[in-house]
């Protein structure tokens, strides 16, 4: 027996060493001289991007952007790769700790980019571009972060109720009138469910359409995304009847039977399919998927409308949008290339020629708005410029979204939970992370001001 | 009780014969399912999902083909596989001659040690080894994820070998020693040839593993153009995948391989799956 | 055999590397990360810290809360297996045949099954239609998406699946076992409960015993395949696991440390049974694997 213990020790001991022994990762060898010419070396660049799932087009004009680019400087070449929306985190996240992988790295805006700020897996890119480029961007501010800009935003997504004229006029609802105030909207559900129509279409088993439902109704009594952000770090709370009311207005549409009866065993998608095949008459929809409706379904069946108000805060009237886009990796041995190519994006040609792709409008002013000639999305640009407001999904840490709306959702849709429970579970969530991740929790407060 | 006891006999095996009938179906039907919405249209599934399929088309398995990068992903699940099997099967049955025919100390104790380690789910394991990959610059490489892969299979493939060697008669060794045969020379001219039938369970059986896992391919192949078949598929529900039939063909072809291995060598996975041991 | 003194290091020697890369040196990281955090940009350690927070996290204690409600199926599934067995070992016509296909779910990948199963389940999908159409629509349900019958309806893929495993199993034991015996027993008049009581349960006490012993590590730590693709531990947490709740940690939340003390307690817990399985194996001299 002793023997064995000897032996076992010994192993034990191996294992112990290892660590000691095995070769550290040794830094990428030291690049050349910062970029004062234009680089003789052959450079790659690595692009790991999402998108094409929400704005289909976006892959083609990428490719075409990427073989513009390279004919006009032939040192720069490009390897693209699209991401599914389960592991577009995760797989930057295990670059990130390798240091490498990605030199551009696409992004959602707010938290979602600058959380990787504060790991320090981006730069910023202020000094990168050129000064007068950040004119005409749209929604930079939500990649603002301690003074400096984190990344450049790409194209534009929004999140309208989006309607279908026929179902309505075929339950006496006036196409040219669509619900304004919540009361018309239960009004109109009542009135589709009695020609046996679904009211509103959703699906909540992936979880993700539980983040748009929070950010789309819980915005109404507030002026500012700020008060979200303010609650999260603890100097308000989410019990507070301010922050529960949108749990309230959930159940009374739910009770008021506004919503698909499967709604629980649905995925977002399989949801929004239920619009795009004409069995139901409204979906909180997403302006991106626009263009791609339209040729399933026509344009003459796609209506757009702002959210029907309850609330009487700034936020109740404006039209959500946030800008999707790009970051530049902290371990990339080429970001000022990284940065001119995003530059490039940018260039007026290009811009218009995404919105000709992909019917959705680029973050750009430059947009030729004489290109817009679809009046739906003529709606779109004009809420965008004239309305816009902030996703909240953005202005909250990331488990919260998971953990209280998109759980607390499929909760409050399973009956399983009161919207004051949900006040609590969202508080909870919170304190949680507050203590979990005492670092971020400093950052994000950093980040209010 | 009586009478149900009269019932049971009476057409005794036919109760029995129905009950065994229920479950059988039931064992089958998913790939019933699988198989009859993988050729049906969209519109021929949404009216009847239990039906075979009235006019049976391929279009699904092209759809299935065309948008899920299908072959680069068959090809990450076979280079995994065939790496991970071939080089566990090798390192296992060196470890196993010392274990059935050599004597060093701590031997008992090494191989319980070991043996308990088949049970040790992965899941404990995949934060210590992702930090360490990580810092080896092991992560998104094939050679990472077949590494773990062996460990992984270790234990039960020297288990196995050990047993089989444990059966083949000293008379045979013995014989080929007084020939003058090395300590390595009755390895491989005379244990491995012998072990044919024991080498073709394991492979199979460790084949079938590796094939379908999911946690570790998830975490250490991240690299879209290095995931394996069992994530794209796990991925597919986040896809725009309202079309059912075509994942549905999606999984057939994911599955396939795996039935028709399974209705030719059906010994080899039940003997290699029990253990080999219950005669 | 003769050989050298060293000669079995050397054979020993890759498949020892191989396991302390592999189990060895990652058990002794686990434990490390388990008692550190980064607190202002700094890893420090914390002691029990981490495990403190584990305990007051709710989503984790609702994932072990789980995963012993999964233990509900073990006997369900040690049960129907043998029951199945039994029957099959009665030569029943066609017997061959359904071993032959009572074996297959176990073969297929999880992802596949669960998969299947998420459309079968919908409120939209094959079951409830078939229960619409032979007159039991009232019956319909949201499988997957209801609270209450979301866990329940993993368990029964859990069972779906791992029950051929244990048909095969005890066939073949039965199969070794002396026909004498059961003769014997016939003759003395024993009836069918009697037979199965007083001889075939016996004879397979210990591949029962050993069965019990997977079943169990199975739903407390191979259960992360269904989850993740059937309910991605949804609705509402009502199907969250231990498993899940390790990778969402580590790979969503960044939260490496948690993790780590999450793996660390379900070693310790596998720890248990593994010990009750290496009893097990000495007393039966049964050779066999999860």
């Amino acid at each position: 027996m002793r023997k064995s213990m000897r032996m076992l020790s010994l192993l034990v001991l191996l294992a112990l060493l290892i660590p000691a022994c095995g070769t550290p990762a040794t830094e990428a060898p030291a690049t050349e001289a910062p970029a004062t010419e234009a680089p003789a070396e052959p450079v790659k660049l690595v692009v790991w991007w999402w998108g094409e799932q929400e704005a289909p087009g976006a892959q083609a004009w990428l490719d075409e952007t990427m073989a513009l680019y390279t004919e006009a400087n032939p040192t720069v070449t490009f390897e693209a790769v699209l991401q599914s929306t389960d592991t577009l985190i995760p797989a930057f996240q295990s670059a990130a700790a390798a240091k490498e992988g990605p030199d551009i790295q696409y992004f959602w805006g707010g938290v979602w980019t600058i959380e990787n700020a504060w790991t320090s897996a981006i730069i910023p890119v202020d000094d990168l571009i050129p000064a007068e480029e950040w004119d005409h961007y749209i929604n930079a501010f939500e990649r603002q972060y301690d003074g400096q800009t984190w990344g450049v935003p790409w194209y534009l997504s929004g999140n309208p109720v989006v309607f279908n004229p026929e179902l309505f006029t075929q339950a006496g609802l006036d196409p040219n009138a669509p619900p304004a105030t919540w009361d018309e909207l239960l009004v109109a559900c009542d009135k589709l469910r009695a020609v046996d129509v679904i009211p509103i279409a959703g699906g909540v088993k992936d979880g993700w359409f539980g983040g748009w439902l929070f950010s789309i109704l819980a915005r109404q009594p507030h002026d500012s995304e700020k008060a979200f952000m303010q609650a999260s770090v603890g100097d308000a709370t989410y019990t507070d009847p301010k922050f529960t009311e949108w749990w309230g207005r959930l159940q009374e549409l739910k009770d008021r039977g506004c919503w698909n009866e499967d709604i629980g065993s649905l995925d977002y998608q399989q949801g929004q399919d239920l619009f795009v095949t004409g069995k139901a008459a409204m979906l909180f929809g997403n302006d991106t998927f626009l263009a791609g409706w339209a040729e399933t379904m026509g344009w003459d069946k796609i209506g757009l409308m702002l959210t029907p108000r309850y609330g009487q805060g700034a936020l109740a009237d404006d039209y959500i949008v946030t800008a999707q886009g790009w970051g530049i990796t902290s371990w990339s041995k080429y970001p000022q290339e990284a940065a001119d190519f995003l530059v490039f994006m940018h260039t007026p040609d290009r811009v218009n020629a995404w919105f000709k792709a992909t019917g959705v409008l680029p973050a750009d002013d430059r947009l030729d708005s004489s290109l817009i000639t679809q009046p739906q999305l003529k709606q779109v640009y004009d809420w965008d410029t004239t309305v816009g407001g902030p996703n909240l999904e953005n202005f909250i840490p990331s488990i919260m979204d998971e953990q209280a709306n998109f759980a607390g959702v499929q909760l409050l849709f399973a009956g399983d939970s009161t919207p004051e429970e949900l006040g609590v579970l969202t508080e909870d969530v919170n304190a949680k992370w507050r203590e979990q991740n005492p670092d971020a929790a400093a950052n994000f407060k950093a980040w209010i001001k | 009780m009586a009478v149900w006891r009269r019932l049971l006999r009476l057409p005794g095996s036919l109760a029995r014969q129905l009950i065994v009938l229920f479950f059988t179906l039931l064992s089958l039907f998913p790939v019933y399912f699988m198989l009859v919405s993988g050729l049906k249209s969209k519109a021929e599934y949404l009216e009847n999902k239990f039906n075979l399929p009235p006019h049976p088309i391929l279009d699904n398995f092209l759809t299935a083909f065309a948008g899920e990068k299908f072959l680069t992903r068959f090809a990450n699940s076979a280079i995994l596989t065939v790496g991970a099997v071939s080089v566990s099967l090798l390192i296992a049955c060196l470890a196993a001659y010392a274990f059935a025919r050599m004597q060093f100390p701590g031997k008992r104790t090494l191989f319980n040690l070991m043996l308990s380690l088949m049970v040790v789910p992965p899941v404990v394991m995949v934060v210590p080894l992702f930090v360490t990959m990580v810092r080896f610059k092991l992560v998104n490489t094939y050679q990472g994820a077949i590494l773990i892969y062996i460990g992984l299979l270790l234990p039960f493939s020297v288990y196995m070998m050990t047993n089989f060697f444990q059966t083949i008669p000293h008379e045979i060794v013995d014989a080929a020693r007084i020939d003058g045969c090395s300590n390595f020379g009755v390895f491989t001219r005379i244990l491995m040839p012998l072990s044919a039938p024991a080498v073709i369970t394991l492979t199979v059986v460790n084949a079938l593993w590796v094939w379908n896992e999911l946690l570790i391919a998830l975490i250490f192949l991240q690299r879209d153009e290095m995931k394996t078949l069992m994530v794209g598929i796990a991925s597919m529900r986040s896809r725009i995948y309202v079309d059912i039939p075509a994942t549905m063909a999606g999984l057939l072809v994911a599955t396939i391989p795996i039935v028709v291995l399974y209705m030719f060598g059906q010994r080899y996975f039940i003997r290699g799956l029990i253990g080999g041991a219950v005669k | 055999m003769q050989h050298r003194k060293h000669e079995p290091w050397l054979y020993l020697a890759p498949a020892l590397v191989m396991l302390l890369a592999v189990f060895g040196y990652p058990m002794v990281r686990l434990v490390i990360l388990s008692l550190q955090r980064t607190q202002a940009g700094e890893l420090g350690f914390v002691g029990l810290g981490n495990y403190e927070l584990l305990f007051r996290d709710d989503v984790f204690l609702q994932a072990v809360r789980n995963n012993l409600k999964l233990l509900l199926t073990v006997p369900v599934t040690v049960g129907l297996a043998l029951l199945l067995a039994v029957f099959l070992f009665e030569r029943i016509l066609g017997w061959r045949l359904y071993r032959t296909t009572l074996f297959l779910p176990y073969l297929l990948p999880i992802t596949a099954v669960g998969l299947v199963f998420s459309y079968i389940f919908q409120l939209s999908g094959v079951l409830n239609d078939f229960l619409a159409a032979v007159g039991l629509g009232v019956l319909a349900q949201d499988w997957l998406g209801s609270t209450r019958l979301a866990l329940p309806t993993v368990m029964f893929v859990i069972i779906w699946k791992e029950v051929g495993f244990g048909v095969v199993l005890f066939l073949a034991r039965l199969m070794s076992v002396e026909e004498e015996l059961f003769d014997a027993a016939r003759v003395d008049g024993a009836n069918w409960w009697q037979l199965q009581r007083h001889v075939t349960i016996p004879q397979l006490a210990t591949v029962i015993e050993f069965f019990t012993v997977i079943s169990i590590i199975t739903v407390l730590s191979w259960v992360f395949g269904y989850v993740f693709v059937m309910t991605a531990g949804g609705p509402g947490n009502a199907t969250m696991v231990t498993e899940l709740y390790v990778y969402l940690m580590g790979f969503r939340y960044n939260q490496m440390n948690l993790a780590a003390a999450v793996s660390v307690l379900l070693l310790l817990v596998t720890g248990i049974f593994i010990f009750l399985e290496l009893r097990l194996r000495e007393r039966s001299d049964l050779g066999v694997v999860s």
